[in-house]
């Protein structure tokens, strides 16, 4: 915690050790509890809809706390990287990691600006980064027809690839990426919430 | 996942023996060729088109887990891919319906990512933090990333045992019945969370106190019992994974 107090007077991307390990930390726990969520949606299509919007608001409560905890320049980017990294392990798709890096330098410039001190900040740095689940359906943007003549897919009939030609539309897509940001607004929400009404109380934040 | 020990198990050392797993035994490759091989996997898996490198891929998940003699959870990734694929291929052909052939389609999308998962289970089975670690360092790569994927590496068991205890504890309060999940899920969220942030926090921080002590993070470069070395056994496992994939294209491609 006192390290704190020095990053926020000079920019210097050397963190403490001790910021190291709670970025550790902090990306176990995120990526525990945003894949649990998620892993409800193995069930059936239209559940992973519901589970993904499901992961981005868990994921919102230790990424809040997580602000409280660092505040040092470069730890979102780290963060992104390793549970990125991690996502990638578990079959996430590359883009996806690429995409939350971007976005989580976003996010972090959205932070330095609140001086790494600001809730309004954090919550939006939370919308920003949480665009990244939408990751995974991008290549239906950029290359639209490998995707729709993978096997599996051509397999289940022309109306079946015509359906999903005519129902993810560029719109469509576009909105999915809307959705997560929404359901991270509602996180960073939730979360700021939470971290008055337990952690600051308990002394964690 | 881990097939040594329950995630639990440990729980009560660990804070001492953090970031000093067990020494690896002589059938361990070197991480850096094991962590090739997953993000390999994963690019393959990440092609619009990858059926192609199925049979190459099933064969190297049984080569890796074979490597460790984890004959069960070989045996249990092997029941899920051979079920997956007949549920991709044969059940469409054998039953054409559109139900059916969206079945197949989601078993198809979900063989890949339980293909990954076989071989990133290979990794996390048989690399112990420390060695991770020291694999790590020897590649180059900086501090700042060393440190805090240890450091996760470490505590993935740890929330993953909270998560389920806190769960559990929730279960049989009748707390986390599917109707409340429905009626109230930003409560039940807040339920959950709540107490599995602050546990793991609190080991944690006994971590923090002791890794620091035993100097992670120093800039100070350390030295391994276990120097990472690229073995010829290495080496062959990543030709032969190279064959397998050159093999996938040029038979099925």
């Amino acid at each position: 915690m006192t390290s704190t107090e020095s990053s926020s007077r000079s920019f210097s991307l050397r963190m403490s050790a001790r910021d190291l390990i709670s970025i550790g930390i902090f990306a176990a726990l995120y990526f525990v509890l945003s894949l649990a969520a998620s892993l409800i949606g193995i069930i059936n299509p239209p559940m992973m809809i519901v589970s993904t919007g499901l992961a981005i608001i868990i994921g919102a409560i230790p990424f809040m706390l997580f602000l409280t905890r660092v505040r040092h320049p470069g730890m979102i980017t780290l963060f992104a990287i390793i549970s990125g990294a991690l996502y990638v392990l578990t079959g996430t798709l590359l883009i996806g990691l690429i995409l939350m890096v971007g976005l989580a330098l976003i996010a972090e410039l959205i932070v330095w600006a609140g001086r790494y001190r600001s809730t309004t900040a954090g919550i939006l740095a939370y919308t920003v980064f949480s665009i990244w689940f939408f990751g995974p359906i991008l290549p239906l943007l950029y290359a639209r027809d490998d995707y729709l003549s993978m096997p599996g897919l051509t397999s289940a009939g022309p109306e079946y690839v015509a359906g999903v030609d005519a129902l993810f539309t560029t719109p469509v897509i576009l909105a999915v990426g809307v959705g997560c940001a929404v359901c991270g607004l509602i996180g960073g929400l939730l979360g700021a919430r939470v971290l008055r009404k337990h952690f600051v109380r308990a002394g964690l934040a | 996942m881990t097939p040594t020990a329950p995630a639990g198990a440990h729980l009560g050392n660990a804070r001492h023996t953090a970031g000093r797993g067990v020494s690896p035994a002589p059938t361990v490759r070197d991480p850096r060729i094991t962590l090739v091989l997953v993000i390999a996997t994963g690019v393959v898996m990440s092609l619009p088109a990858p059926e192609p490198f199925f049979p190459g891929a099933v064969l190297l998940v049984i080569m890796l887990i074979g490597i460790e003699r984890a004959w069960r959870r070989l045996a249990g990734f092997l029941i899920a891919i051979a079920g997956l694929a007949a549920l991709a291929s044969l059940l469409p052909a054998l039953v054409p319906h559109a139900s059916t052939a969206i079945i197949g389609y989601t078993a198809a999308y979900l063989l890949r990512f339980v293909l990954i998962a076989a071989v990133a289970s290979h990794v996390i089975a048989t690399t112990s933090a420390a060695h991770l670690t020291a694999a790590f360092r020897a590649a180059g790569m900086p501090r700042a990333i060393v440190v805090p994927t240890a450091v996760t590496m470490r505590f993935l068991p740890v929330v993953a045992t909270e998560t389920r205890a806190v769960w559990e504890a929730m279960q049989l309060r009748g707390l986390a019945s599917t109707g409340d999940m429905l009626r109230h899920p930003v409560r039940l969220i807040e339920w959950l969370t709540v107490p599995v942030i602050a546990s793991t926090l609190r080991v944690g921080d006994d971590l923090t106190a002791s890794a620091l002590l035993r100097g992670l993070g120093s800039t100070s470069r350390p030295t391994s019992i276990h120097p990472t070395r690229i073995s010829p056994a290495d080496v062959l496992l990543l030709a032969m994974s190279g064959v397998l994939a050159a093999l996938s294209w040029w038979l099925f491609g």
